[in-house]
């Protein structure tokens, strides 16, 4: 049987598709580093996109938004998932968001330090009623979202920290939740 | 093969099988194994097992929107987007709405799987038996027609099928439910036995167990003579497994049928009738259209087995028309078409469960508990008739905070703290086949293949709104004496054909004036016609029927041949 399962998984592993992410490398101003089919993103507000993701899910002593490829999830998402109305209003709210970082630090929200886009996130976040149009509040609430969904189904967050098995062999109906390692139960 | 030798003798075999789904497969099967020449005809795609699941082994991360289907494709495909198969892994074994066009004078969500193996590589899997609480029906209820056969009628060709398909399963000795060939139970949950507990105490005559599946727990000597294996739970089944360890054509029948020689596998072939000889008084052979190239090509056999899936049966028969049968092929009833039916999958039942705070689950299970059906089994005890079997889950998992951001959030998506267990089920009610549920051709809309559109008529009666708030009702008392809270239900309203059950159409039944086909699923007024998927369906309990059709098909494919080596037909 071993062998059978064994053959098996090597017929597959001929065929497997997998579904390349190619890291952007060399941002160049004018041209954006991932595909589009709808959204018109220079490289700048692609940029942009890059680091209001990272600023939602930094590095730490883990990976963050950036290392998990997390930014073009949220792109490809946006392009593939949302109608144009929406789609329309992300841009805008996106474009109104570097402003507000112009007028708060006199540089765009890329060239402002991590802390300034901490602080300038947490103060939209944490006041969202007041000085914030619609359309940067759908902007972040889609870049929450997104960042959100696509971090915790990359690679890392399911290899790491809740673990996606592949092929999990048994299922167990009942355990005490003591004897799972400190990686919890499989998923 | 390409020396395109298009002499009748090439196009003549001893049997054709229309379909090469669950029982297409089935029937290509056994009339192989018994040294029939048998041509299956498939409309779709070949698709080979191990080598023709492209996502089969990819990760979650692999899949560009994580499973989820672009929203153009969604809008292009309301009907294939409202089924849950739908998605990045499997979208491409699901026909999309522009493949296949059929008017809807009622909405109906027709879902459908144009490849070899049809719909089985995309199957819920569950493999529960009908007992004569079923099959007698009809006949106590005063509804469609009593069926021509009883369960010791089917009995020794479930176990046939089972032992073959592989199935695991308790022996739970419920009336309802019979016992089977099973291949040992995976396990239940601790809710779901604490559950199975409350129930039994609580009722005497409700049972919660262990869902039968089609999943190869211990593989026997005949599943590894299949090449299969044992199931990793994975229950990533709709991609295609690589194991081969649930049962589909693909990895179980087919190349099966593929070892004997005695299979001639033509995909691309869309079968526009059945061709009837006037003179002979039998059916002689079928017209195919070539998918792709549209030609007409004509192929012969002394009997021929229709399991294109239980509505595109019935659309061909309807469209083989002859002088001797101008309303389709054996349909001097006026029948052919009508007593469509469906399972009601309307409902859902969900709530929380405090207790077992200390234990979990750990991996998937391809599987899970199930409800036999309860009321109205002994005697009619509501104001509808028949009743439903529901499924049963109960499973746990970490809780999510995406609250805050930065490092705050990222501590909250790392975290490690349980929610409570979540408890769910679902109805899967018996629906009453009626003369005003009934399949037609169009009168003026065709395919691309020049073939009549499929017209659907068919709706819920009021016997199934009173059964879904039964359901819900009943369900939310036996969560309730449980101790289950947060109790919630929902009826989806969705239109039939979601639960991908539809039957009927071509019923069987003891009188040719009252149905289509007798209790070999042979058609009453032209012999050498078989059908042995969904159409043939009287009536439809609630179990899910594929495993009925398995057990159906081998069974009158015994039969045919014992006739035609009788020389009877």
């Amino acid at each position: 049987m071993k062998i059978t399962r064994r053959a098996a998984l090597r017929q597959c592993l001929i065929i497997t598709v997998g579904a390349a992410l190619i890291p952007s490398c060399m941002q160049d101003k004018s041209k954006p580093a991932i595909a589009l089919k709808h959204l018109k993103l220079d490289g700048d507000e692609e940029k942009l996109v890059t680091e209001v993701c990272e600023t939602i899910i930094p590095a730490t002593d883990t990976p963050g938004a950036k290392d998990t490829f997390t930014h073009l999830f949220v792109l490809r998402m946006v392009d593939d998932m949302y109608p144009k109305e929406e789609q329309d209003q992300f841009v805008k709210g996106m474009k109104e968001f570097d402003k507000l970082s112009e007028k708060k630090y006199d540089k765009s929200f890329v060239e402002a330090s991590p802390a300034q886009r901490e602080e300038l996130l947490a103060n939209i976040i944490n006041n969202d009623t007041n000085d914030v149009s619609a359309d940067v509040a759908a902007f972040l609430k889609t870049m929450k979202k997104l960042t959100v969904q696509g971090y915790m189904s990359s690679k890392y967050y399911l290899s790491n920290v809740r673990v996606y098995k592949l092929v999990p062999g048994k299922f167990y109906g009942c355990i005490p939740v003591t004897s799972l390692s400190e990686k919890g139960p499989s998923i | 093969m390409g020396n395109n030798n298009d002499t009748i003798k090439n196009r003549t075999f001893d049997a054709i099988v229309i379909g090469s789904g669950i029982s297409g497969g089935w029937a290509a099967k056994e009339l192989t194994e018994k040294g029939l020449k048998t041509l299956v005809l498939e409309r779709g795609r070949d698709v080979k097992h191990l080598v023709d699941y492209p996502t089969t082994n990819m990760n979650p991360w692999e899949f560009e929107h994580r499973g989820q289907m672009p929203l153009e494709v969604q809008k292009e495909n309301p009907i294939a987007s409202r089924c849950y198969i739908f998605k990045e892994d499997a979208a491409h074994f699901v026909v999309k709405d522009n493949e296949h066009p059929y008017v809807q004078e009622k909405p109906f969500d027709w879902i459908r799987g144009y490849q070899v193996g049809g719909k089985s590589l995309l199957w819920a899997r569950q493999t529960q038996r009908w007992s004569d609480f079923d099959f007698e029906g009809p006949a106590r209820d005063g509804f469609a027609v009593d069926w021509p056969i009883r369960y010791k009628d089917i009995a020794p060709w479930y176990s046939y099928v089972e032992k073959f398909a592989g199935i695991s399963g308790n022996k739970d000795g419920i009336p309802t439910l019979p016992d089977g060939e099973f291949l040992p139970a995976l396990e239940l949950s601790c809710v779901e036995n604490y559950f199975k507990e409350t129930v039994s105490k609580n009722y005497n005559d409700r049972h919660v167990i262990y869902a039968r599946c089609a999943h190869i727990t211990e593989p026997q000597p005949i599943h590894m003579e299949q090449g299969r294996a044992q199931c990793q739970n994975r229950s990533l089944c709709q991609r295609g497994c690589p194991f081969g360890g649930y049962f589909s054509s693909n990895a179980t029948t087919i190349p099966w049928a593929q070892k004997t020689g005695n299979m001639t596998l033509r995909p691309d072939s869309v079968v526009h009738s059945i061709i009837y000889d006037e003179s002979k008084k039998r059916a002689t052979g079928v017209r195919v259209i070539d998918a792709k190239t549209k030609d007409v090509i004509e192929y012969y056999a002394k009997i021929i087995f229709v399991n294109a899936a239980a509505f595109n049966t019935t659309l061909i028969l309807l469209n083989s028309t002859s002088n001797r049968f101008p309303n389709g092929l054996g349909n001097d009833s006026g029948l052919l078409g009508k007593y469509a039916a469906f399972h009601n999958y309307r409902a859902r039942v969900s709530g929380e469960y405090d207790g077992f705070a200390d234990k979990t689950t750990d991996g998937r299970r391809p599987t899970s508990a199930y409800i036999p059906r309860f009321r109205n089994v002994y005697k009619q005890e509501t104001d509808f008739l028949r009743g439903y079997a529901s499924g049963f889950s109960a499973g746990r998992s970490l809780k999510t905070n995406s609250e805050g951001f930065g490092r705050d959030l990222k501590k909250n998506l790392q975290a490690k703290d349980w929610g409570p267990w979540y408890v769910g089920s679902h109805m899967m009610g018996e629906t009453i086949p009626k003369e005003t549920n009934y399949l037609s051709l169009d009168k003026s809309k065709k395919d691309e293949w020049d073939i009549p559109l499929l017209n659907i008529s068919i709706s819920y009666d009021d016997n199934d709104e009173k059964m879904v708030k039964d359901y819900i009702s009943q369900l939310t008392e036996m969560f309730t004496k449980a101790g289950f809270t947060n109790i919630k239900s929902n009826d989806s309203k969705q239109a039939p054909g979601l639960d991908i059950h539809e039957m009927g159409g071509a019923r069987m039944g003891k009188d040719p004036n009252t149905s289509l086909l007798n209790q070999w699923n042979q058609m009453h007024l032209c012999k050498n016609v078989f059908v042995t998927d969904g159409a043939c369906m009287t009536s439809t309990s609630t179990q899910n029927p594929s495993l009925t059709y398995m057990a159906l098909t081998a069974r009158a494919a015994d039969y045919a041949v014992s006739e035609m080596k009788k020389g009877q037909l």
